[in-house]
Formats: structure tokens, C-alpha cells, sequence
């Protein structure tokens, strides 16, 4: 590999974690259709990079979620089987889904992320923590506020938030993506967790859920070790630097900029999944 | 509730902030050997330090599973040996596919 190539790769890798990490989300939905767009990857090739860079991430980010007290390590290994069930799902039928059906998918699920991001989290109702339930064994507390007051909180439907885990490991493996787009609503909506729980939970278990289609891809020989190396290392310094930044910047337009930034990937997926050659047809 | 004490974050925290660094320094020695045309060094050292991004989350897993063994939680030491589990047959298909 090139100087030149490495640099390509570290410095796109930078600034999608960065950009990611100001929103507070991850970096493999723009990693993907950039590599592929800009330094045209096989699409299979930048998912396998991009696995490995989620894991990396995910490892890094959640130190603070963890020391923050945030993290419900408890519910987190619960919902690891599935979405680790789902990854593994994923690794059997990666090999059979079509070019364009990896890009379909990805244009579904930028498309989804876009509208997600135009849709302001709220935090539902508070509900009464002291009734019994099924699954009082993941109830938790997390501090919040100035003075960190402990506020407790309760997970509901757990089976149904399995369901959509499983759902969102599939997607990773498949897209080599974190799946947020998944997770967020299998936690906000069917767990009823809060928002910062949700968040910080879902970062603890990007990385195992990652590790089971990673570690499935290394042994298959489907890592390239020399385009994985500049974008992880792109990656974990953008999404270090993003955090820092998030604190400081109004993310409301940078929001509105990364929405249009996601359509424009989705209309590029969804080109490649139609096998349109773009440059053909701009040059007659 | 879940009482999954600090003692047990602040040990993970510190497992997955320190290793995400190790494992970076590894491939970017990795990348720089490749660079200073000593393909075969780099090329090696780049996938240690891949493979240890990926032995990261794994090691995160075993901790958890000592720590519910010493709480005497057995079943959540169930959850944990089924993720590794599943893992593990993940990887094993991508062997036997490879």
C-alpha cells in the first residue's frame, strides 16, 4: 500500500469519526459509502475495515459512559446474546448477499439514520420504579443533573427489545456499521431506558456485538490488514477529538448539514445497487 | 436492581481506554514499518495490533464473567458464556468457510 493510499484512508476515517462524533453517533454509516465513493473500494472490503473500526470505537468511547456510571453492564450482556446471535446471522449470509443488495440496505439505512436525526429524542414518561415487574433484575439508577443525583429507572419489554437487537447485530455484520439506527429505538422505545443510558449502554455493546463479525471475517481472510490499520487508527483519533468538540459546538446545523450529507450517500448506494456507472452516464 | 458496582466500570473503563490505545500505537508502528519498506514486519504487526482491537471486547467479556462468578450471579455468568459462546461459533464458521 501507498503513502498516499494510507493517507486517503486515515484522513476520511478522521474526519467521518469526527464529524460522527460532534453528533454523538458513529463513524461506520459515513466510513462505508466514502471509502467506496472516494477511493472506490470493494464495498465488502471497506465493511470489513469498517467492523474492525467500530470495535475500536466502541472500546474507546465507552471508558467514559463507563466511569460515568451510565452504562447497565447487567442488561448490557442480556441484549449481547441477541445481538450477537444476530451478527453471527449475519456472518452465514454475507457471502451470499449480492453487491446490490449490500447497497440497497445501506441506502435504507442511511435514509433511516436521516430521518432518525431529524427526529429529536425525548425522553418518555417517568414511571413508577417501585411496582414489580419481570425484569426488576436490570432496573438501575444513573446520576444525573448538577449535584448527580441518583435518579432510578426501569427496563420494560425486554423481549422485544431482544428482537430488535437481533435485528441490529444482523445489520452490523452485514454493513459493518454500529447499527445505532436499530438500537436507539430498541432502547428508547421498547426498554424505555433514559436517553444517557441508552446511549452509553449502546457503546459498551458495539464492540462485543462488532467482535462477532470481525473475529468471523479475520479468519475468513476478508481483513485487509494494510486498509484496516489507517482506518481505525482514523477513526479512534476522530472520535476522540469529535467528543471533545461536542461539548463546545451547537450541533443543531451541523444536524441539518449531516442530513443532506446522508441523502447524497443514500442516492450513491442506491445508484451502485441499480449498477448505474455514475461516470459513464456523466460522460456520455 | 442492577447493582453492577463502580469498582467493576472503573476496572473495564480502564481495560478498554489503556487497550484502544495499546492496540493503535501497534498498528500505527505497524503501518510506519510497512512505509520504511519492511513490508513483511509491518504487515505483521499491523494485524497484532488488529487482533488485539478484536481481543479487546472479548477480555471485556471474561472480566464481566469473573465478576458475576465472584457475586456468585449464575445467571448472568449463563449470559456471559453464551456471548462468548456465540462468538466463538462465529469465528469457527468464518474458519471453516475461509
Amino acid at each position: 500500500m501507498t503513502l498516499a493510499l494510507g493517507a486517503q484512508l486515515f484522513s476520511i476515517s478522521l474526519l467521518s469519526s469526527l464529524l460522527g462524533g460532534v453528533l454523538g453517533m458513529a463513524s461506520g454509516i459515513f466510513i462505508v459509502p466514502l471509502l467506496v465513493g472516494l477511493l472506490s473500494l470493494d464495498i465488502r472490503t471497506a465493511i470489513t475495515a469498517s467492523i474492525i473500526s467500530v470495535v475500536a470505537c466502541s472500546c474507546g468511547g465507552a471508558g467514559a459512559a463507563l466511569r460515568a456510571g451510565l452504562v447497565n453492564i447487567r442488561l448490557a450482556v442480556v441484549l449481547e446474546v441477541a445481538t450477537t446471535l444476530g451478527a453471527l446471522s449475519g456472518v452465514l449470509v454475507f457471502g451470499l448477499v449480492p453487491q446490490s443488495g449490500l447497497y440497497g440496505l445501506f441506502a435504507a439505512i442511511l435514509v433511516l439514520s436521516a430521518y432518525q436525526m431529524l427526529q429529536p429524542r425525548r425522553e418518555l414518561a417517568e414511571h413508577d420504579v417501585s411496582a414489580s415487574h419481570p425484569w426488576a433484575a436490570f432496573d438501575g439508577a444513573y446520576p444525573d443533573g448538577p449535584d448527580g443525583r441518583r435518579v432510578p429507572y426501569r427496563v420494560e419489554r425486554l423481549p422485544l427489545g431482544m428482537g430488535l437487537m437481533y435485528g441490529a447485530g444482523l445489520v452490523s455484520a452485514l454493513l459493518g456499521i454500529g447499527s445505532g439506527v436499530l438500537k436507539i429505538p430498541a432502547m428508547d422505545t421498547a426498554l424505555r431506558l433514559p436517553i444517557k443510558v441508552s446511549t452509553a449502554t449502546s457503546t459498551f455493546m458495539i464492540g462485543v456485538t462488532g467482535v462477532a463479525s470481525a473475529g468471523a471475517y479475520m479468519a475468513r481472510g476478508l481483513v485487509a490488514p494494510l486498509i484496516a490499520g489507517p482506518v481505525v487508527l482514523g477513526s479512534v483519533l476522530g472520535a476522540a477529538l469529535g467528543a471533545h468538540l461536542m461539548l463546545r459546538l451547537s450541533s443543531e446545523r451541523l444536524r441539518i448539514f449531516f442530513v443532506a450529507v446522508l441523502v447524497l450517500l443514500a442516492l450513491e448506494m442506491l445508484i451502485k445497487a441499480f449498477g448505474i456507472d455514475l461516470r459513464a452516464v456523466l460522460h456520455g | 436492581m442492577d447493582s453492577s458496582g463502580p469498582r467493576i466500570a472503573r476496572s473495564l473503563a480502564s481495560l478498554l481506554s489503556r487497550g484502544t490505545w495499546v492496540a493503535s500505537l501497534v498498528i500505527a508502528a505497524g503501518l510506519l514499518l510497512g512505509w520504511a519498506g519492511k513490508a513483511t514486519a509491518g504487515s505483521v504487526t499491523t494485524t497484532a495490533g488488529i487482533l488485539l482491537v478484536v481481543l479487546l471486547p472479548i477480555i471485556r467479556v471474561v472480566t464481566v464473567l469473573g465478576y458475576f462468578r465472584t457475586a456468585g450471579e449464575r445467571k448472568f455468568m449463563a449470559w456471559c458464556i453464551a456471548v462468548l459462546a456465540i462468538i466463538a461459533v462465529s469465528v469457527v464458521a468464518g474458519l471453516n468457510e475461509s
